[in-house]
């Protein structure tokens, strides 16, 4: 038996660190292939996860939202966390735009430019988006990039008619965009919404924005990234946080429930079980180690 | 619409094939990719900051707002080499001052309520939890009394374990030495997660491409 061991442990330190992408890879692709292709339309895609008590109550806030309102986006990821949180905007978008509400996009981080105007795109692109025109300036403007961090936090929550002067093109949005002349404070949104895969200062944005802002009454909703969760999770069911769908299992949950063509399940299923393999490989390993430590 | 046709799809896909040409070792082709990489991030931050400093400020100057050339000179300070032996030298220290007083007076009562305050408002929960109807709710209960001996012990092995020789104090220490290391485990794991599902997002886009491309 410890012959067999040994034999294993040696084959297994014999395997290269960068071999171990096989096994994830090979997974990936053979459940990219497989999972759901007997099942293609949007009504037999099934997610075997039920929300959450907090899941329901950012479900909640979003369909209470009244038609015709405003919500400010704090679009404060980039590349690194779209395949996380770019599909959980895009959903919030369709959903937004189908009840006709305003939404005026900002950032606080510089690579976070880019990611609102791309979440726009793959939400038009989907084939349930219900709208037939979504419109810069009408339906949604993009404030750009707010310099500072946590200053620029306290910017937009007490002094957002500055903010809002000008858009990212550098026009003036009270002459050009109907939506924003609408908008003289913070407390004109029904909701602030921040999808995040960063902290400032060690401080969530949505958690600074709700210290500085002296409005209660506004919602905030923050998305965080899987990496993102412990700095979130300590303000879940606080007072400066109303709703937190935080990690890819939350995300998933959210996307199904309002934009259930963007078959997220795939992802879903693909990771966990790629998930159990390293946790098998994780046991495995320390196993090994387990009966050399005996051996000697 | 032949996916192949997009040039940027095509530069895309080959450099993400570059990148992970690197996990095997490194070669030139994954140089080229990190080195464009790290030109092409330096570039796209130069222009965001062009766009969203400079240039309102040198429009705001032009326009006659002449207070904007406060800060101009105070960045200009900065530059003062630090080994510089002038009298003048000593200016670089009043924009660095005002930068660390700023952030401070901004940070400290963020800090007080989000992390003192908020946290110790949402840390006093009930230990027992009935749902409407009266009945026990186990889950909740068994979640508050863990929540409690959490925090408890991580305050006990952070405050009080290595100046006190009190057995009760230094095995609640302990207690709270694993749930330290559970959180920085947790955080790790999520960590992991993240870079997982980006690497999952790219092997997507690769299929994605290459199928629609033939």
């Amino acid at each position: 038996m410890r012959n067999f061991i040994d034999n294993i442990s040696a084959a297994i330190a014999r395997i290269p660190q960068w071999g171990l992408i096989f096994p994830i890879l090979f997974l990936m692709m053979f459940h990219y292939f497989t999972i759901f292709d007997k099942n293609k339309t949007e009504q037999e895609s099934e997610l075997n996860v039920a929300p959450t008590e907090n899941e329901m109550k950012v479900f909640q806030i979003v369909n209470e939202l009244p038609p015709d309102s405003k919500v400010l986006i704090l679009v404060n990821y980039g590349p690194e966390s779209k395949y996380e949180l770019e599909s959980a905007m895009s959903a919030l978008i369709g959903v937004l735009a189908e009840k006709s509400i305003g939404i005026a996009f900002a950032t606080m981080i510089p690579n976070g430019v880019e990611s609102a105007f791309t979440a726009v795109e793959k939400s038009i692109e989907n084939g349930s988006f219900g709208k037939e025109r979504f419109v810069y300036g009408h339906e949604y403007t993009h404030l750009g990039f707010i310099v500072g961090g946590n200053i620029a936090t306290y910017l937009i929550a007490n002094n957002f008619s500055e903010v809002k002067e000008r858009d990212i093109f550098d026009s003036s949005t009270e002459i050009h965009q109907p939506l924003m002349s609408e908008i003289g404070s913070i407390s004109d949104f029904s909701a602030v919404f921040e999808f995040s895969s960063q902290t400032f200062d060690g401080v969530p944005g949505i958690v600074s924005f709700a210290v500085m802002l002296k409005d209660k009454n506004v919602k905030k909703v923050a998305f965080c990234s899987s990496d993102m969760l412990s700095a979130y999770i300590p303000f879940r069911g606080s007072l400066y946080l109303d709703g937190l769908i935080g990690g890819f299992k939350s995300i998933t949950v959210f996307i199904h429930e309002f934009q259930p063509t963007l078959h997220i399940e795939k992802q879903y299923e693909i990771l966990s079980t790629i998930l159990f393999y390293i946790i098998g490989l994780v046991i495995f390993s320390n196993l090994i180690e387990l009966a050399r430590k005996n051996k000697k | 619409m032949n996916i192949f046709n997009d040039v940027g799809t095509i530069t895309a896909l080959l450099l993400t094939l570059a990148v992970f040409s690197g996990f095997f070792k490194p070669n030139p082709l994954y140089h080229f990719a990190e080195s464009l990489f790290i030109g092409v991030s330096a570039g796209y931050f130069a222009v965001i900051w062009y766009f969203s400093i400079i240039r309102p400020a040198y429009k705001s100057a032009v326009n006659g707002d002449l207070l904007i050339l406060i800060p101009l000179l105070a960045g200009l300070l900065l530059f003062i080499p630090s080994n510089s032996e002038a009298a003048y030298s000593k200016l670089r220290f009043l924009p660095a001052a005002f930068i660390v007083i700023v952030t401070t007076a901004i940070n400290i009562p963020v800090y007080f309520s989000a992390f003192i305050q908020e946290m110790i408002r949402t840390s006093i929960i009930s230990l027992v939890s009935f749902d409407e109807s009266g009945a026990l709710q186990i889950d909740m209960t068994i979640n508050a009394v863990l929540s409690i001996v959490c925090i408890t012990s991580a305050m006990m092995f952070l405050v009080a374990r290595n100046r006190n020789n009190n057995r009760f104090i230094n095995t609640t220490g302990e207690i709270g030495r694993f749930f330290i290391l559970v959180a920085i485990g947790s955080a790790f794991a999520y960590t992991l997660l993240s870079r997982l599902i980006l690497f999952m997002g790219k092997i997507e886009f690769i299929i994605n491409a290459v199928r629609m491309g033939f």
